[in-house]
């Protein structure tokens, strides 16, 4: 016999199966929904709700036909554009849900990307046939209009929004001034009745150019049925004004039109200093920073980092690499979108056209020309592909309770005070809607963790977000690839005898190849070959085999293994026009890791070696670290697998032939020895001088871990002792609404030194 | 007394202008950028374009 438990009392959500709070229930074709959201979510993605956008909505974004006219638009091919869209009104996971899996309900669209933080989607469709104003009609008729406006505009409104405000409650103030003063009713009436008349009217400006905001989301969030921290500063405007007319009208007092109007100054103040504020600490915007990204480039023969890349510049890009900035393409190529798209029909492009960033260079390398600065592209969005920003870290569950928490604790508040000094019980309960937010709370781990990992990038780990950061001290288990990841090649230079001239040429092919063998001829070459290298037709790699050259001097290149060249198996070998200019044999030489491997011992890690080689030649004192929890001759799968069985795992390979092993560890960070590309799996990428540090970042990570808790309790007290004073009386709405912004400041100042003051030295 | 309604009346004027006269300057775009302009005037104009380059 077996049981389910069912609850009587609480009722599921037919779409996103979270409990429904009791009063916010909505029905619709006998189902059961927690708010529209989720009920427009299940009626679209089941087709039960054929219906579209009318003629109406299509005629306001018919202006949107244009294409590239639009911010944050980018057509790459004819039918595959991206634009990324500001859509204010995203507020819940179903509207999420609703929005990625748009591709379901609506043709034409490709795939959707939320970053709910920042309320912005990425959506790439096929403009063949979805128009983009058919698209922003559709996002508008599901009840997310997308906000047309530029950031500069919706700055410039903002500045005048305070402006008003600030207008309106020094003047409010000016005129409630008399009346603290001692202007009675006796002697002057009728400038007491003009004084407290203007200081209404002046309040009144305020709530309707400056507050309205708060209102019209409040009002939004109610209508979605959802709890939005906007709510008790809308309710508490609204009492604050109402019991203010009341008694301007019944002739009892001026009212709180003076407090009103320094409430909505302070609080649109506080939000532009918090904003301020965060964007000098932002970890998110510096990404570019800290991103080991650096490309071939022919102008200084050499790697150079992407900021220092001009227009016009060549650059030489592996085949496999993905495109770091938009380049125009010298020679016909093939590129590989599905990393932005999720359509992994490859792309054909002809001279002159346009690779863009993020794109997949196909069977040969690319050689190209740098359109743009680096500046004025964003490498953040394919960095932080899988980041979740901010959000993930409080959930909406905490945001409701939070706020009906602190509506009824002012209501209770307020009823008291009713009965003890009934003067003084609109402003207590105001004040204390206005002190309470949780925001410091949501904002704790963020930048706590966000700080440590642009810290950690300095000491050369560079984490794509700082979830990773959380995750790094979850970490128990260690797994280690062998090859290319504790040992490194090294090359004996006197090997190879090669004139400068043809030196150059060899680095110059070898650098288009990121394989391991052909990288450890760039180490040893380029010291060597100092001169300008022919230019070249066409360079291929010939996978498994080596790399094949035809110079523009009718020179034909390989470099590779034996079995290819016509050799005896074993060493590389370098041949021109069919003659061989010499053979090496990289040497594989243990990283010195020993230490390291005893302080992660002492952290207690469980180490473990996956590798695909064959089992020998582990030396014995390096046994002692992994006691024979060793795995040799792995495929790529059976090193997913063998992850998969340890949780709580980080793994370090290569990034090369693991990639799907670092995509399943908790923490999967890809070695490398000098600046390659991009590793769009896994969770970050750590400079092989940098492992002996590993300890140290662990033990930073789990450091940041308990300071991120304190950090929490700080916020926590924060509201609980400002909520104690607000209802024991000793807070004005006014100072309520200063201290409230500077409670969520200092809580992220409190993260941000502690990543700095427990960050390891270095 | 009286004067107090005169003097009310004009103070708003006043205010009102300054309230003008910062919406204007905001929606021109003055507040856009209000870092780079002081740097921009301390540097020479040795050619148009290495102006308009940088």
């Amino acid at each position: 016999m077996t049981f389910v438990a069912v609850n009587p009392m609480s009722e599921n959500c037919h779409f996103c199966e979270q409990p429904i709070t009791s009063g916010l229930k909505i029905e619709s074709d006998n189902r059961a929904f927690c708010c529209n959201g989720c009920a427009m979510a299940d009626a679209m993605l089941n087709n039960r709700q054929a219906v579209g956008p009318g003629q109406k909505l299509l005629q306001r974004y018919a202006h949107l036909v244009v294409a590239g006219a639009q911010e944050g638009l980018q057509v790459y091919n004819a039918d595959q554009a991206s634009w990324r869209v500001q859509l204010p009104d995203i507020h819940c996971s179903s509207c999420l849900i609703l929005l990625e899996r748009m591709s379901e309900w609506l043709e034409g669209v490709l795939d959707v990307r939320v970053d709910f933080s920042a309320k912005r989607a990425t959506i790439q469709f096929n403009p063949e046939t979805l128009s983009i104003a058919v698209l922003a009609a559709w996002l508008d008729y599901v009840g997310y209009p997308p906000s047309l406006i530029s950031a500069k505009e919706r700055k410039r409104q903002d500045f005048s929004k305070l402006g008003i405000a600030g207008f309106a409650m020094g003047n409010a103030m000016m005129s409630a001034f008399p009346e603290y003063f001692g202007l009675d009713s006796q002697g002057h009436v009728g400038l007491l009745t003009v004084f407290r008349w203007s200081t209404a009217v002046f309040a009144t400006l305020s709530v309707v150019v400056a507050g309205i905001s708060y209102l019209q989301n409040a009002f939004k969030a109610i209508r979605s049925r959802q709890w939005s921290l906007d709510i008790p500063i809308a309710v508490g405007m609204i009492a604050l004004w109402s019991w203010s007319v009341y008694e301007l009208l019944a002739g009892l007092s001026g009212g709180y039109f003076d407090s009103l109007s320094g409430l909505i100054f302070f609080l649109l103040l506080g939000k532009m200093l918090q904003e301020r504020t965060y964007a000098a600490f932002s970890f998110e915007r510096t990404v570019k920073d800290f991103l080991p990204l650096s490309v071939y480039c022919q102008r200084v023969e050499g790697f150079l980092k992407l900021d220092q890349l001009v227009p016009e510049d060549n650059i030489t890009i592996q085949e496999g690499g993905i495109i770091p900035i938009n380049v125009k393409v010298n020679h016909p190529i093939s590129v590989d979108y599905s990393f932005l798209t999720g359509e992994s029909a490859p792309v054909h492009l002809d001279v002159g056209q346009t690779a863009y960033q993020g794109g997949r260079v196909l069977h040969k390398p690319l050689l190209g020309k740098v359109l743009d600065n680096i500046a004025e592209q964003s490498t953040s969005d394919l960095w932080k592909e899988e980041d979740y920003g901010t959000t993930g870290w409080v959930s909406a569950s905490i945001t409701a309770w939070f706020t009906s928490t602190v509506l009824i604790l002012s209501f209770f508040g307020g009823l008291v005070w009713y009965f003890v000094a009934p003067e003084r019980a609109v402003e207590i309960a105001v004040s204390v809607l206005i002190i309470a937010c949780p925001c410091a709370l949501s904002l704790a781990a963020p930048f706590a963790y966000g700080t440590a990992s642009a810290l950690l990038s300095k000491r050369k780990l560079y984490l794509k977000s700082g979830r990773a950061v959380a995750d790094l001290a979850a970490v128990q288990v260690a797994m280690w690839d062998k090859t290319g990841t504790l040992t490194q090649k090294g090359l004996d230079k006197s090997e190879l005898s090669l004139t400068s001239e043809d030196a150059a040429a060899v680095l110059f092919i070898a650098n288009t190849s990121i394989h391991p063998v052909a990288q450890s001829l760039v180490t040893s070459l380029s010291g060597i070959a100092s001169q300008t290298p022919q230019t070249f037709i066409e360079i291929k790699e010939v996978s498994g085999k080596g790399l094949e050259a035809k110079g523009r001097d009718s020179t034909f290149w390989r470099i590779g293994s034996g079995n290819w060249i016509g050799q005896p198996p074993g060493p590389t070998y370098i041949e021109k026009n069919g003659e061989i200019l010499g053979a090496f044999t990289p040497e594989w030489t243990y990283r010195p890791l020993q230490s390291m491997f005893k302080s992660l011992d002492k952290l207690g890690l469980t180490n473990v070696l996956i590798s695909g080689d064959q089992p020998r030649d582990l030396p014995k004192e390096w046994n002692q670290f992994f006691k024979d929890r060793l795995h040799f001759s792995c495929s790529p799968k059976e090193k997913r697998a063998l992850v998969e069985q340890y949780k709580r795992g980080m793994y370090l390979g290569d990034g090369l032939n693991d990639v799907e092993a670092i995509d399943a560890a908790l923490v999967g960070l890809a070695v490398v020895d000098n600046v390659l590309g991009y590793f769009p799996k896994g969770n970050g990428v750590i400079f092989s001088e940098a492992l002996p540090n590993l300890p140290e970042f662990l033990r930073y990570a789990k450091r940041m871990k308990r300071w991120t808790k304190g950090a929490y309790l700080l916020s926590l007290f924060y509201n609980i002792a400002g909520i104690g004073f607000a209802l024991t009386g000793q807070l004005s709405p006014v100072v309520a609404a200063i201290l409230m912004p500077i409670s969520s400041i200092t809580v992220v100042l409190f993260s941000t030194a502690g990543a700095y003051l427990l960050a390891p030295k270095g | 007394m009286g004067i107090i309604y005169l003097l009310l009346f004009f103070s708003l004027i006043i205010a009102a202008a300054f309230l003008w006269a910062f919406l204007w300057s905001n929606s021109d775009g003055q507040f856009d950028d209000v870092e780079g302009p002081a740097m921009r005037m301390l540097r020479d104009e040795k050619s148009p374009k290495s102006s308009t380059n940088s």
